[in-house]
């Protein structure tokens, strides 16, 4: 593979090892639980995992983010609901430098040991897509801000321990009113209710209220406004590693199809003598490598301290798109057992639809890849 | 050409709309429960489950286009409700074209009423879409049969009274037999499936080990267990068109709702319908349906008038259930993370068509079918060709 250097292609194996021997066993079973297997967590940060900052200053094993990439790949190829605590690790070690050295003295050593599950927290119930148009308030007082308002489709929001979330200390100023919080949901004033989801059940979605909310100044992220710009630059990587996480749920699928359709036959032949079938998966095969490369081009440009809004857009819609779509095709392909309750078949395209709304929509995404192209003036009507 | 409806036929979706409103949308029953039987029972009463069959068992002579119409209507509202009406239909019809005048006597007025609940026992693990490989034997004992197989998955098995059932007496496929099964019989067992979706079928898999089947209920005669899957059953045609009526439906009901809930939910300022990027898939999805309907139709209507239609039916069976998934899936991504949540409906509209998606056989066999009958046997590959000469 031209595209890795050596470092990192064996990287890439150690992992890929890894989450054969850690998490083949029982993933199945995992997928169907509402949270993410404590198990999980305590073999991911024994392994350092949760400890992947692209900065000696945060972490003593700092890597790169073609290498964050292929770390979400390989494991999520195997547990797809360790892709949450993995978004979110990146995120703590994204946002470390913007944190004061309270915050960052207690939380990235409790992160890196999976001692401290985070959510991040932005959609509200009226805004979604819109992402700068929240009302959750955070009103300063004295050396604390109270938070009141509700957040709502918070990945992981069941399960953590905190949130980093967004609002207003500004509500007048729009986008440059926004800023960034931490906040214990053991806090006073905190509710959390889950959503029954189609897949992806570990994530425990959840909505959040928050009831004036009492947290310390050494809790806010960043300066007060400045919450939008340092949101959207940790987007421009999560959105790929949700792309990431989909094509990773494909391609095992993939591989497991190959091997499906040589055994199985039908009328005297194996599946695969067919060109119905075997035309079908060098189609999405296509799509799922180059949806891949688009991916690992956009951390490649971050790494090269390049701005790459448009490539993660990229693969934002792309990949999850590319994705479902081949799964859903290996699922027919293995009719009735695909369509049993039994098969990791139908999990995954369950798991894999949800990668294409987490982080924003298809349509975000294609209005993010145009006004890249056209400009701003003459960009999409927003 | 006329595509409008007959008055009759209006009247008649006039009725299944309105009882599919006020009955069966309000309940949203997903699982084959008491409600979900009572109202199999209502529509049984009032006729729905009647069509083309025999007057004196409680049939109306009606038309096909109106068995369409039924399936259309109530899928709006309850897709395993229209899948009922569809595979009790099947077991009915077949039942009432070849089965023996005892056997009709004794099952199919309850059939039609719905007192009794038929499913069909055709595919085993290792005959799905290649039916022919089943292994499933029927052996002679005097004037009666004695079984022994496999059948899954079984669309009602649980639920059911009754199956279709199709075994071998010989090799080949003129040594299949259609058989009609009770359910209570020594020897059977079932088992329930559980489904990504569509569980409102209530599958199950049965084990058939030594039933005794008395030869009053041989269906069509030994060696016909092939043409009567091909001609009535679920390897027929009006199974394909139906099962693209029904998918249709449900997508229409979803698109509806993708339509309401963009006009309605603001972002930047505006109803997100004001953004082609959105309001282009919902143009798209129109055209699809509209164009993937008048096709079921004119199926239905080719079959009214005596027409071959076997290509029209393969198109519907392949094509239909595609587009409803595209639609649904789609109207399931306007509702944001609202719409993969079991708050909305869409996320088990969408599991519940993936399994239409295949129950017609897959699209490969149907594409070749179609270009059987368009083209000929020059364009079915070699190692196919024994197996198309049912077509």
């Amino acid at each position: 593979m031209v595209f890795f250097t050596e470092k990192q292609k064996e990287f890439g194996k150690w992992v890929r090892e890894f989450a054969v021997r850690e998490f083949s066993e029982g993933a199945k079973e995992r997928a169907k639980l509402e949270h993410v297997s404590p198990e999980v967590i305590e073999k991911l940060a024994r392994a350092g995992l949760l400890k992947m900052g692209t900065s000696t200053k945060y972490t003593d094993r700092p890597m790169d983010f073609v290498t964050i990439g292929l770390v979400h790949e390989e494991i999520c190829k195997v547990e797809f609901p360790a892709m949450i605590v993995l978004l979110i690790q990146y995120l703590v070690y994204g946002m470390a430098e913007w944190m004061s050295d309270e915050l960052r003295e207690d939380l990235l050593p409790a992160s890196a040991a999976g001692k401290r599950f985070i959510c991040f927290a932005n959609t509200e119930p009226d805004c979604g897509s819109d992402a700068a148009a929240i009302t959750t308030k955070a009103v300063r007082d004295g050396d604390s801000y109270i938070i009141s308002g509700e957040k709502t489709s918070i990945s992981g929001g069941m399960q953590a321990d905190a949130v980093v979330m967004t609002a207003k200390t500004d509500p007048k100023a729009g986008v440059k009113g926004v800023t960034l919080f931490y906040v214990p949901l053991t806090a006073p004033g905190v509710g959390r209710s889950m959503f029954h989801d189609m897949g992806n059940l570990p994530a425990g979605r959840a909505s959040l209220t928050f009831d004036e909310v009492r947290v310390p100044v050494a809790f806010r992220i960043g300066g007060e406004g400045e919450g939008f710009s340092k949101v959207m630059r940790t987007f421009d990587v999560s959105r790929v590693l949700v792309g990431m996480a989909a094509l990773a749920l494909a391609e095992t699928t993939l591989a497991e199809a190959l091997e499906y359709v040589k055994t199985r036959t039908v009328f005297g032949n194996p599946l695969s003598r067919f060109e119905a079938v075997s035309f079908k998966l060098a189609e999405h095969a296509t799509h799922l490598e180059a949806a891949r490369m688009i991916c690992y081009k956009a951390l490649k440009m971050r790494d090269e301290g390049l701005s790459h809004s448009k490539e993660a857009a990229m693969a934002k819609w792309f990949a999850p798109k590319c994705a479902v779509d081949a799964i859903h095709d290996v699922l027919l392909m293995h009719g009735r057992l695909g369509y049993s309750e039994d098969s990791p078949i139908e999990q995954r395209w369950r798991d894999a639809l949800s990668c294409k709304l987490g982080d924003g929509t298809a349509e975000i995404m294609k209005m993010i890849v145009a006004r890249e192209m056209l400009g701003g003036n003459y960009g999409p009507s927003i | 050409m006329d595509f409008n409806f007959s008055k009759d036929e209006e009247l008649w979706q006039w009725a299944v709309k309105d009882f599919a409103d006020r009955e069966i949308a309000p309940k949203e029953l997903t699982a084959f429960d008491r409600s979900f039987r009572n109202i199999l029972k209502k529509m049984g009463e009032l006729g729905f489950l009647s069509i083309k069959l025999p007057e004196q068992y409680g049939g109306d002579p009606a038309n096909w286009v109106m068995l369409g119409i039924l399936a259309e209507e109530i899928a709006k509202a309850n897709v395993g409700m229209a899948y009922f009406a569809l595979v009790s239909h099947e077991v009915a019809f077949s039942l009432a074209t070849y089965g023996t005048d005892e056997a009709k006597e004794e099952w199919l007025s309850g059939l039609v009423r719905a007192d009794t609940i038929g499913c069909i026992g055709a595919t085993e693990p290792s005959a799905g879409t290649d039916f022919e490989a089943i292994v499933t034997r029927a052996d002679k004992d005097g004037e009666a049969y004695i079984v022994h197989g496999e059948k899954t998955p079984v669309s009602f098995g649980m639920e059911a009274d009754v199956t279709l059932s199709f075994a071998r007496t010989g090799a080949g496929r003129a040594g299949i037999a259609a058989m009609l099964v009770p359910l209570g019989l020594a020897g059977i067992s079932r088992y329930p499936i559980r489904n990504m979706g569509l569980m409102g079928s209530s599958p199950a898999s049965f084990t058939l080990d030594g039933v005794r089947i008395p030869r009053k209920y041989l269906i069509g005669d030994e060696g016909e267990g092939w043409k009567v899957n091909a001609s009535t059953g679920f390897l027929g045609n009006v199974h394909r068109i139906l099962v693209g009526l029904i998918t249709l439906g449900v997508a229409q009901t979803a698109l509806k709702s993708a339509v309401q809930y963009a006009k309605e939910r603001v972002a930047f300022g505006r109803p997100i319908i004001k953004f082609e990027g959105l309001s282009g898939k919902l143009a798209e999805h129109a055209t699809f349906i509209e164009a993937a309907r008048w096709l079921c139709y004119r199926a239905l209507s080719l079959k009214d008038r005596g027409v071959p239609h076997t290509k029209e039916a393969a198109m519907c069976g392949w094509w239909c259930p595609k587009v409803a998934h595209d639609t649904i899936q789609d109207s399931l991504l306007i509702h944001g993370h609202a719409g993969y949540s079991d708050d909305h409906p869409f996320q088990q509209m969408l599991r519940d068509v993936v399994g239409f998606e295949m129950i017609s056989g897959t699209e490969n066999i149907l594409k070749l079918i179609i270009n059987h009958e368009n083209i000929g046997t020059a364009a079915v590959p070699d190692s196919v060709m024994d197996h198309f000469s049912y077509y």
